[in-house]
């Protein structure tokens, strides 16, 4: 299949085949899908991807399709009780489920989907909310993050992605403090970022001050209000300042400000459906600029008209930034 | 590649065995994480060695969670069978194709809220009409044309994805 499909055609095909599959459709709407069908070729492509989805039921005869459908829904209900099941679990005491605590130790992989986790984003979702004390709490794409306040702490624990957190005034005066897997960092009146990938935690502090403690090694650091850092498991990284792009993602734009490239695109591939990803060759370029997260087509063009770099789509699914 | 495998394959073997508690199966499954990593390397795709044992356990817990869920999936089958008693055998290849296909829809749709997977089974699979699947859920027939035209995207995404994979 060659060249551009977009999400708009694919679902426009989805929205016919729904149509065309109730009942017997009327002579006008068969009309109106053909010439839809006619318009463009992206068209066809797309109507060919919507019924390839149909051709993987294929395979069950009708007598096992009601059987099918059950054992399906069985499942998914399962799964479902499963997960509340475990939820609860951790709710009652996490302390002596010492596989459970092994399985969150490390950072969980976005295939998981972040089920489990109490808020999370998917693909090109960004999530705001306000916690029981009043703390505003933001998930940019691809995030999940468990919120636990009891009466020692209010704590949260980012699974992975990023989040932007302005604490409020705490009537019962307790900590905040947000888990990753590479430490623990404490907040007091602040509002703050925190991006987890790859085992680096990364935090940039916007007011107030936030205390950065290593989970392997212990190393503890106090970060002042526009001041950030990297830092593993093992080790606390450089003092830098504060990227304007751990806050603006908020208002759906990317600030680079001497960004690397591959930073810049991989933020981007998290508000795109698809592969979206950098030739490691220029992944170091130094990228400054304003990109819009919501229109991640235009995001590209405009990279690709600053910068010595080409714009590579194979399909509209697996693009790829190059050097020009 | 090979100091990977060579320092830290018993390890990962050990590991997924303590989980799954069959070591043929922590076999196969090892096996086969290495082999992700090397089609990730093949692929150009970066691969995080800092810890490499944390990089092996998370591409490892996706495969036991895989493998957890078509066991799952398998159980939900044959009790759905056993509790129909009138049902056709199926012949045992039949049965590992229903099996696979099951497995697929199931990878498919997740991910989906819960009524727009229904709304898509009971649609799909089960070939019931749109008005009966809308009072099934308690929904307007409008509704369920929503949701099945969000699922068919869904899929139709995944398929997309998957040639774009397999372009290169």
């Amino acid at each position: 299949m060659s060249g551009k499909l977009s999400y708009a055609s694919l679902q426009q095909a989805a929205r016919w085949y729904v149509l065309l599959q109730d009942d017997p459709p009327s002579a006008q709407v068969q009309v109106q899908w053909l010439q839809w069908l006619d318009q463009h070729a992206e068209h066809r492509a797309a109507w060919q991807y919507v019924q390839r989805v149909g051709k993987r039921l294929a395979p069950l005869q009708d007598e096992d399709r009601q059987l099918a459908t059950r054992a399906l829904e069985v499942h998914g209900e399962r799964q479902l009780s499963r997960r509340q099941g475990l939820k609860s679990l951790v709710i009652l005491g996490a302390g002596t489920m010492l596989g459970w605590g092994t399985w969150r130790g490390t950072a969980l992989p976005r295939w998981v989907d972040g089920w489990r986790a109490d808020y999370s984003t998917g693909t090109a979702q960004t999530r705001e909310t306000v916690l029981a004390d009043g703390t505003h709490l933001w998930l940019a794409a691809i995030s999940a993050v468990d919120a636990d306040y009891g009466q020692a702490q209010r704590r949260l624990r980012l699974h992975f992605g990023e989040i932007l957190v302005d604490t409020a005034n705490d009537a019962a005066n307790r900590p905040f403090v947000v888990d990753t897997g590479q430490g623990r960092l404490r907040a007091a009146g602040t509002r703050f970022a925190v991006k987890q990938w790859e085992g680096t935690t990364q935090l940039n502090v916007y007011r107030g001050a936030v205390e950065i403690c290593t989970a392997g090694s212990g190393e503890r650091r106090v970060l002042e209000a526009g001041q950030r850092m990297a830092f593993t498991h093992r080790a606390l990284g450089e003092v830098a300042t504060a990227q304007t792009a751990g806050e603006s993602w908020v208002r759906h734009v990317l600030m680079a400000d001497d960004m690397p490239l591959g930073q810049l695109v991989e933020t981007l591939s998290r508000y795109r459906h698809g592969y979206l990803g950098c030739d490691p060759a220029i992944a170091e370029l130094p990228v400054m600029g304003a990109f819009p997260l919501d229109d991640t087509d235009r995001a590209l063009r405009l990279l690709a008209a600053a910068l010595p770099v080409k714009v590579q789509r194979l399909t509209s699914w697996w693009i790829s930034v190059e050097s020009a | 590649m090979h100091r990977l495998y060579a320092d830290h394959h018993g390890w990962l073997q050990a590991w997924i065995r303590r989980r799954t508690g069959c070591s043929q199966r922590a076999a196969d499954l090892a096996q086969d994480t290495f082999l992700r990593v090397l089609s990730a390397r093949a692929k150009g795709i970066a691969v995080y060695l800092e810890q490499p044992r944390a990089y092996l356990a998370t591409i490892a817990r996706g495969l036991v969670v895989d493998q957890w869920r078509r066991q799952q999936l398998e159980q939900a089958w044959l009790d759905t069978v056993a509790a129909h008693p009138g049902a056709v055998q199926a012949s045992p290849e039949h049965s590992a194709l229903i099996l696979e296909t099951l497995h697929e829809v199931d990878a498919m749709l997740r991910g989906l809220p819960g009524k727009v997977r229904r709304a898509f089974l009971l649609v799909q699979l089960e070939g019931l009409p749109h008005r009966v699947v809308a009072s099934q859920l308690g929904v307007s027939d409008r509704m369920v044309k929503k949701y099945l035209a969000q699922a068919l995207v869904h899929c139709a995404v995944l398929e997309a994805e998957l040639d774009g994979l397999l372009v290169e």
